[in-house]
């Protein structure tokens, strides 16, 4: 069997010289038959065809011919090679790239043994997903589980901290994790190790992991880092290991871990305060479902034992890699539909230009057949042709997607999160060759079936216009008509997306976003004890205020749109919720007084924060719309009480003295919740962020900001320095990009659509020469004609759009998280994509039809 | 296309010309015309094998390994192919006399007796 195919191969490789063989020795065979007076020899073709048959692989043999037949057939045409070649680059191209982000952000294995037995568990209360779990609840579900190999937490917060070694202090990021994190998600240490028992023990060394980048930055070399010392807000820690090259889970950008350990830090929290992802790792053979009945089973066991913290909550798991990529994912799906829908229309497109071009072959098709090629052999030969192009333009393609995966993560919103892919790896690889060949074969089966049939005698000879090119009409049009109903759902998703963009971009943010300049200041615990903060932040506040080019200054704990900061329970001490598990929440804000008055949140009731509230004084509360609309319906909440969990036994209670208008607290086109602000001088908190109205453009005050801020105190810096409006771009650019890439792609295929209904008509239009011709002769206006063209092409976009609309509604119904304030079945847009998609088609049929009518009668029957 | 047959001979059954070459070939290595001849002067004409046959048939073999080809002076004195047999194609004549041996028995069986 070895040796056979080897020989094979042999033959393969010698077949010119195993030819010459051949004929030598049947040349000699004639010769002697000759000599003995025999005669007839058979036909040497066959006999060498017959020959070459038993040696070679068929197929192989066959596969070869037509291959450098196809580069030949292709070199001929160069118009149609080049048009279709960058049609289909473009198409191929635009579907690796998308495929390449896809595959990294929701296919790839996450970089962790074993990926697939790692789950994320998140609170859910009364079965809604709510997020976060409590440190105490971990504890409880880490002793009674029993599905799990693994059982561990990340904090959800990352906090910035001032980190200082021998050297320079500098910021960095900073966050908690169960001590068995590292291990359970199977990742081994760049240099160090993990955290050991005694590390974990509550009051052990305290010891934290960095990150391979802090690791260089700091100490040259990551082998360097473990033992070394490094102060962290002042707090001394050792390094126990480095965590390894790029990891990232959760959180982006985190240098420093550091281990949670029960009764320390954020882990003493109760059981009210919920701050912790979980992250388990399942035990082989277990499956998802089993360890949620568990779940299940001991959340009832908590709910009873701790009712008050405990009733309703659950946690739900879910698989790790999903879990962190669904945000992502309908924009992705979103995205790749639209690429795969514009390659479909480029096949289309490309599908109708064989379909012309065969009609121009027939001749050379008809002398194959004459010569005995089976019609399977001929539609073989063009179907080849047909993937040859492909894998050309896939190449080409591939280039391109190179080029542009760079750029898609910014597109499709993902930014410089951890998500975005590195190179172009070889499964991308494998998807750009399947699309480009599963397009060729898709564009090249019915030309090549079309462009094989019928072929008789009379196509022999030049100018041969059979009946065939009329039956190859109504595959054109259908092509044409498919084109057009695919741009039409493209163009209804992009005009969607486009309007539901502008309706974000000028939604009412609840406060003034120009002139903004924002930052954030971080005072270190140890030097500023509460009463040197307020003397810190009052009195920068009145010096930023007079400052020039500074209209107001304000100072809070959490911006708009940029800092969510954290809610806490608060409820109106008049109806209290049954049980502490019921507590409503509310945003919690702490501001120096000034603060409405630079961002221009409204004060629609009572009075801004002033100098009177302070330590000592009765304790006051400023409320937003949103909250007296759940808490105090239909009343004036002027002068009562609003009572506030504080951490301890009894509730806080502070007096309302104003309302604030609803401000978007998150992102952009959130629906309002309620948020309540402190007096600063009542609740001085470490960390603030200012925002200051500027009179021009707000970079211009960053100088004297960083200026007056040094003169009070040389070691603090100012951080992230931004313009407002720069944030709310940021927190728009996923819509903004999403709406972008798919009005370019509505575009590309309008333009498709639109090429593809002109060379149509325009190849009907010839065909038709002497039909026409014989028209006008017999009587026919040059406005009867035009007419004639225009319905043809009307119904042909008619149809199309017909189409189109019934699958937009249908597709669009997708569109409906990515949507604000426009509904999926938007008649106005439909109707103005529609009218549009017409106008443009109708414009595309201008010219065949003006040419169709310039048709001079006589010259057109002498070409009959 | 079919190939030319000669009207005087009796038709050639399939799968006997394997046998009969390579049993040919057992005596001595022959070019392709001594092996045709031969079988044409053996049969005393009745069994005429054609080139469109006997090549394709001798390829066949080659790409088995049963017979071996190399290239020789004729009795003409013209450069020829001599094929001759090789180990595993003597392994194979045995295997196909055998198996002929036992179809033909068969075949005079039924015919005594049926």
């Amino acid at each position: 069997m070895i040796l056979e195919t080897l020989r094979r191969l042999w033959y393969l490789l010698n077949r010119r010289r195993f030819e010459r063989a051949l004929a030598e020795e049947m040349a000699f065979h004639q010769e002697m038959n000759t000599r003995e007076g025999r005669t007839g020899f058979g036909n040497t073709l066959r006999l060498r065809e017959q020959a070459r048959d038993a040696w070679g692989w068929l197929w192989v043999d066959i596969l070869w011919r037509d291959f450098l037949y196809a580069l030949r057939a292709l070199r001929k045409a160069p118009g149609f090679t080049a048009a279709a070649v960058a049609v289909l680059s473009l198409g191929v191209g635009g579907a690796t790239a998308m495929f390449s982000l896809m595959h990294s952000v929701l296919l790839k294995p996450l970089p962790f043994e074993d990926p697939a037995r790692l789950t994320l568990g998140r609170r859910t209360l009364n079965g809604v997903l709510n997020s976060n779990v409590s440190a105490p609840d971990y504890f409880d579900y880490r002793e009674q589980v029993s599905s799990f190999e693994g059982f561990a937490a990340i904090c959800v917060m990352a906090r910035k901290a001032t980190v200082a070694s021998a050297d320079e202090p500098e910021r960095a990021y900073f966050t908690y994790v169960s001590p068995d994190f590292f291990r359970i998600l199977g990742v081994t240490a760049e240099a160090g190790r993990w955290f050991s028992a005694d590390e974990a023990r509550p009051g052990g060394p305290d010891a934290v992991v960095v990150s391979a980048d802090f690791a260089r930055r700091r100490w040259g070399d990551v082998r360097k880092a473990p033992g070394e010392p490094l102060a962290i807000n002042g707090k001394a820690y050792t390094v126990a290991g480095v965590a390894p090259e790029g990891f990232r889970l959760v959180h982006d950008d985190v240098d420093l871990w550091a281990p949670m350990r029960r009764g320390e830090e954020v882990a003493s929290l109760g059981r009210q305060f919920h701050n912790w992802w979980v992250v388990a790792r399942l035990k082989p053979g277990v499956t998802l479902a089993t360890a949620q009945r568990e779940m299940d089973v001991i959340n009832t066991r908590l709910a009873r034992q701790y009712p008050d913290t405990n009733t309703g909550k659950g946690l739900r798991l879910d698989p790790l890699q999903t879990a962190l990529a669904g945000p992502y994912a309908a924009r992705l799906f979103v995205l790749m539909a639209a690429v795969g829908a514009a390659l479909l229309i480029a096949c289309a497109n490309v599908a109708g230009l064989s379909l012309a071009r065969g009609s121009a072959r027939r001749s050379e098709l008809a002398v194959r057949a004459a010569l005995g090629a089976s019609r399977v052999r001929i539609a073989g030969q063009l179907l080849t042709e047909s993937v040859v192009l492909a894998l050309a333009s896939g190449a080409l393609g591939v280039a391109l997607a190179f080029w542009l995966h760079r750029l898609l993560p910014f597109v499709a919103g993902l930014g410089g999160s951890h998500l975005a892919p590195g190179g172009l790896e070889w499964p991308v690889l494998l998807f750009a060759l399947a699309v480009s060949a599963l397009s060729g074969v898709l564009f090249g089966l019915a030309p090549a079936w079309r462009n094989s049939s019928h072929l008789l005698a009379q196509d022999l000879a030049p100018g041969g216009r059979s009946q065939a090119s009329r039956s190859g009409g109504t595959l054109r049009s259908a092509l044409v008509a498919g084109q057009v109903a695919m741009s039409l759902v493209l163009l209804a998703g992009a005009g969607l997306l486009i309007r539901s963009f502008g309706r974000l971009s000028t939604a009412d943010l609840g406060f003034e976003a120009r002139h903004l300049l924002t930052g954030e200041i971080q005072l270190p615990d140890s030097a500023y004890p509460p009463d040197r903060r307020i003397q810190f932040f009052d009195g920068l506040r009145e010096e930023l205020a007079a400052a020039p080019g500074v209209e107001a200054a304000g100072f809070i704990t959490a911006l708009p749109v940029r800092n969510p900061g954290f809610d806490l329970s608060a409820w109106n001490p008049e109806r209290p919720p049954a049980s502490p598990v019921q507590r409503p929440t509310a945003m919690r804000r702490v501001a120096l007084p000034g603060y409405f008055r630079a961002v221009r949140i409204p004060l629609l009731r009572g009075r801004d924060f002033d100098r009177r509230d302070r330590e000592g004084a009765p304790l006051v509360a400023i409320v937003n719309q949103e909250l007296v609309r759940r808490l105090f319906p239909g009343a004036d909440p002027l002068g009562r009480r609003l009572a506030v969990d504080n951490f301890g036994p009894q509730p806080s209670f502070f007096e309302i003295v104003g309302v604030a208008g609803d401000a978007s607290l998150n992102i952009v086109g959130e629906s309002p919740y309620p948020a309540m602000y402190f007096s600063y001088y009542q609740q001085p908190d470490a960390t603030m962020r200012f925002a200051l109205r500027t009179e021009g453009s707000p970079e211009s005050v960053t100088g004297a900001v960083r200026r007056l801020v040094r003169a009070r105190d040389a070691s603090i810096p100012v951080e992230s320095v931004v313009a407002m409006e720069r944030i709310l771009g940021e927190s728009l650019a996923p819509a903004e990009a999403t709406a972008t890439l798919l009005g370019v792609l509505a575009g590309l295929a309008l333009l498709l659509a639109a090429t593809g209904l002109y060379g149509s008509l325009a190849y009907s239009v010839a065909q038709r020469t002497g039909e026409i011709g014989l028209r006008m002769a017999l009587g026919a206006q040059p406005a009867d004609v035009l007419r004639l063209v225009v319905r043809q092409a009307a119904l042909l976009a008619g149809a199309g759009v017909a189409i189109g609309l019934a699958a937009s509604l249908v597709v669009t119904r997708f569109l409906d998280s990515l949507l604000y304030g426009v509904p999926p079945a938007d008649p106005a847009t439909l109707a103005a994509v529609s009218t549009g998609l017409l106008g443009v088609t109708l414009l595309a049929a201008g010219v065949p039809a003006r040419r169709a009518a310039r048709i001079d009668p006589v010259i057109a029957l002498r070409r009959e | 296309m079919r190939i030319l047959a000669m009207p005087s001979s009796a038709e050639f059954p399939p799968g006997a010309l394997t046998l009969l070459v390579l049993r040919i070939l057992h005596s001595g290595s022959l070019h392709g015309y001594a092996i045709a001849q031969r079988i044409r002067l053996l049969t005393g004409d009745v069994l005429e094998v054609e080139e469109g046959s006997l090549y394709p048939a001798l390829q066949r073999m080659l790409l088995k390994g049963w017979v071996m080809a190399r290239w020789g002076v004729s009795e003409t004195g013209r450069r020829a192919r001599f094929y001759r047999l090789t180990a595993s194609g003597r392994k194979r004549l045995e295997e196909e006399m055998a198996q002929h041996d036992r179809v033909t028995s068969a075949i005079q069986l039924v015919l005594r007796n049926a």
